[in-house]
């Protein structure tokens, strides 16, 4: 199986660094896979250095010449996996400052191959309430769950989870105009839109100090609706 | 008294704009003129232009000016923030590409791992 893990990054600095060392140790121990890590600098203001171990998995790193969002830079990492290598069976999208667990790749893989779906999300409540999360931030990703559930139809309990892993037909298909925070809705969108299969699977999310300094603010979601209201206007 | 602050206030912002705004497109700067000055004569001697706005079945000549402003600026609006969403677009798809052509490949997968 070859699986090309996409994180896209704006001033992480060493997060990055220890992100990609966890990716690389999971390529040691997973014989099975071959891995590709596309790192999309999305404009950072110091741009992003790195030095893999090398020896386990092939690391790539693309920058943007300016902060162009999230959404952007998730859409340049599929296009250069699919440029890079048409067979890759698995795309994997997760948040460079080490929110998400690696290990969780490899689950989320097998759980894709050997279940016949087209995309598998992550889910941040099946693994049960993370204690470190704000109390205000769940509220917000409650509503903003029955808010996607009205928009595409999906029967999904988590709004705008970074970690997902989807194959190559979701990869072809996908088109995220979405420059921002909001591609995360435009996913299911495009899920409900071509009827893929789906699923979701617990996944944990360290809430610590960093990331929670350094993440989207509740006001965040605001701008995300903002965003996708002007999509429906404007982009039609 | 609301006359002189109107005009007063006309007339400094041609003055800032005529030192200030950069020179160049010489006809919308004339048009821009003319049309603050227009406002400045409608401020001053506002019933020579009642029998005009009464010809139009309006009561004052500013009500009409009103509701051409209006529907002019939501215009406006609606195009810049179309012409807006478009360019960002192609901003995007350009950043993309330079991304795409200045790829850099850190490490190399050896055959058969450790």
């Amino acid at each position: 199986m070859h699986v090309a893990i996409l994180l896209p990054c704006y001033n992480e600095e060493q997060r990055l660094e220890r992100t990609v060392h966890r990716l690389e140790e999971l390529a040691r121990s997973w014989r099975s896979a071959t891995l590709s890590v596309v790192v999309v600098d999305d404009g950072s203001t110091v741009p992003a250095a790195l030095e893999p171990q090398g020896g386990v998995a092939d690391v790539y790193l693309l920058r943007h010449p300016s902060n162009l969002g999230q959404g952007a830079a998730l859409q340049t990492g599929v296009a250069f996996a699919l440029r890079l290598v048409p067979s890759v069976d698995a795309f994997v999208t997760m948040d460079a400052d080490g929110q998400h667990d690696p290990e969780s790749v490899r689950t989320f893989c097998e759980h894709l191959d050997q279940h016949a779906m087209d995309i598998v999300f992550g889910n941040r409540f099946l693994a049960g309430r993370s204690e470190d999360m704000p109390r205000s931030r769940a509220l917000i990703l409650r509503a903003a769950c029955v808010f996607e559930r009205w928009v595409t139809g999906l029967k999904l309990g988590d709004a705008h989870n970074g970690f997902r892993v989807f194959n190559h037909s979701v990869a072809t298909a996908l088109d995220l105009k979405q420059d921002r925070m909001a591609h995360a809705t435009e996913f299911k969108q495009l899920v409900a839109k071509h009827r893929f299969r789906y699923a979701e699977l617990p996944t944990s999310i360290a809430y610590n100090t960093q990331v929670l300094a350094k993440g989207q603010s509740n006001l965040g979601s605001f701008y995300i609706l903002k965003d996708l209201v002007k999509a429906y206007f404007f982009n039609g | 008294m609301f006359q002189v602050v109107f005009v007063a206030f006309i007339l400094l912002l041609l003055s800032i704009d005529a030192v200030f705004v950069t020179k160049g497109a010489w006809r919308s700067q004339r048009l821009y003129m003319v049309i603050l000055l227009g406002a400045c004569v409608v401020a001053i001697a506002p019933r020579y232009f009642t029998p005009v706005a009464e010809g139009l079945g309006v009561g004052r000549l500013v009500d009409v000016v009103l509701y051409f402003t209006t529907v002019i600026l939501v215009r406006e609006l609606f195009i810049s923030r179309a012409r807006y969403v478009r360019l960002e677009r192609r901003l995007t798809l350009l950043g993309r590409g330079v991304a795409l052509e200045g790829v850099q490949q850190l490490a190399r997968r050896r055959f058969g791992k450790d």
